[in-house]
């Protein structure tokens, strides 16, 4: 049992580009990247059929479309503002990346969630941290601004503020990595006291709840860390905008 | 468990910024431009009717100032025509007086001409008789029976 488990557990190489790059070695497709692919392709054709044909005046199908489209631009939007709107098509395409991943357990056929291999959370925290302070850095219109952001609310806080550099990106990561692994163990687990039915009545939890709440956790911190850092690039734009309605009287 | 591995790292990155860009491209580009394009029209839309109303409005100005200037020129027209009248009625009247004055002047002229003519024939017969009955005196030598009867005669003769 735990030999299967732990062989379960192990993020397989699929194939290998005998190619030997120096420092990193040959090139390694591994599992999670194959499963990724597939999700990817998935979404892309789904979304090439849904945004096939758009008109003025939307059809049923498209009408859902805009309503998703609109909820994740009010979703981030209640985070990060206006001069936050930039950001959202990331953030949603990391959304259905996460929840998709994420659930892709539940169906079977020995798929298996590529968010428990943790180099593809380490890729989505990383890409994270880097929106994080790119947006912080442009909030704050350059360098001088971007590096004064380090000493707020008080100049005592400069370590802690440096510390969240990483500490973030390695919270982010980890909390994802844990929980989908946690709730891929437990799976296993279930499945091997019992392979019939009662898994569906757990995998309800572990796959769906847990993994939706966990890619919205993930998408929700990084908005939420974005809005953070563009606070005073909102706070400029809604002094403009105000200064323009009263030029406007 | 925890190995980390460089290549599955740098595919995920590529994956994920793949996933977005076409994301980014097909989803939100197309959903934003549809959505613009209806704004655009709803504007549009908006500002159509907008236009018709005002030219509308216009129109109903246009008439109403044309209404009451029409209102207007009938009640000059009316005025006028009033006061024509009036005058026309007052000259009718004047020169109706006038001629009436003129015929009665006239009427009264004739008269008298017809009387003094009337009085000078009346003496001219008178003064005719006159003499007649006198020569008829101076002729004849009569008592006064016959006298009488002479002039008995002399009036059943002029009667």
């Amino acid at each position: 049992m735990g030999e299967k488990l732990v062989e379960e557990l192990e993020n397989r190489t699929v194939f290998t580009i005998p190619v030997d790059i120096p420092l990193v070695g040959p090139i390694e497709i591994h599992e999670s990247i194959i499963v990724m692919w597939g999700i990817m392709a998935a979404i892309m054709i789904a979304v090439l059929l849904m945004t096939r044909k758009l008109k003025v005046v939307p059809g049923k199908a498209q009408a859902l479309l805009e309503m998703g489209v609109n909820f994740v631009y009010d979703f981030f939007g209640a985070n990060m503002g206006k001069a936050g709107r930039r950001y959202v098509p990331y953030l949603s395409s990391v959304l259905l990346y996460l929840c998709v991943s994420n659930v892709i357990g539940m169906f079977g056929f020995g798929l298996k969630p590529p968010t428990k291999d943790i180099n593809v959370t380490v890729a989505f925290a990383l890409l994270s941290i880097i929106l994080i302070e790119a947006a912080t850095f442009r909030g704050h219109g350059g360098a001088g601004g971007f590096f004064k952001s380090f000493l707020k609310p008080m100049p005592i806080m400069l370590p802690i503020n440096i510390m969240e550099v990483a500490i973030r990106p390695l919270s982010l990561c980890m909390r994802l990595f844990g929980n989908v692994l946690g709730a891929f163990v437990v799976m296993k687990l279930i499945e091997q006291v019992c392979g019939l039915i009662v898994p569906m009545v757990f995998s309800m939890y572990f796959d769906v709840f847990d993994g939706a709440i966990q890619a919205y956790v993930f998408v929700f911190l990084t908005s939420l860390f974005i809005g953070e850092g563009i606070e005073e690039e909102n706070e400029r734009l809604k002094a403009a905008e105000k200064h323009k309605a009263l030029a406007a009287k | 468990m925890l190995e980390f591995n460089f290549w599955t790292i740098l595919f995920s990155i590529i994956n994920i910024i793949v996933l977005f860009l076409f994301l980014k491209k097909f989803l939100f580009g197309r959903i934003n431009a549809i959505l613009e394009e209806r704004a655009r029209v709803v504007q549009s839309e908006i500002d159509k009717a907008k236009e018709e109303s005002e030219r509308a409005e216009k129109i109903r100005s246009d008439y109403e100032m044309s209404m009451s200037s029409a209102k207007e020129d009938a009640k000059k027209i009316i005025a006028d025509a009033q006061k024509t009248a009036n005058a026309q009625s007052a000259a009718i009247t004047h020169q109706a007086q006038e001629e009436a004055n003129r015929i009665v002047e006239s009427t009264r002229k004739e008269l008298e001409i017809e009387r003094e003519r009337s009085v000078a024939s009346a003496q001219n017969e008178i003064v005719s008789l006159a003499m007649e009955a006198a020569q008829k005196v101076l002729e004849r030598e009569m008592d006064e029976k016959d006298n009488r009867a002479i002039v008995d005669a002399f009036l059943a003769e002029e009667e």
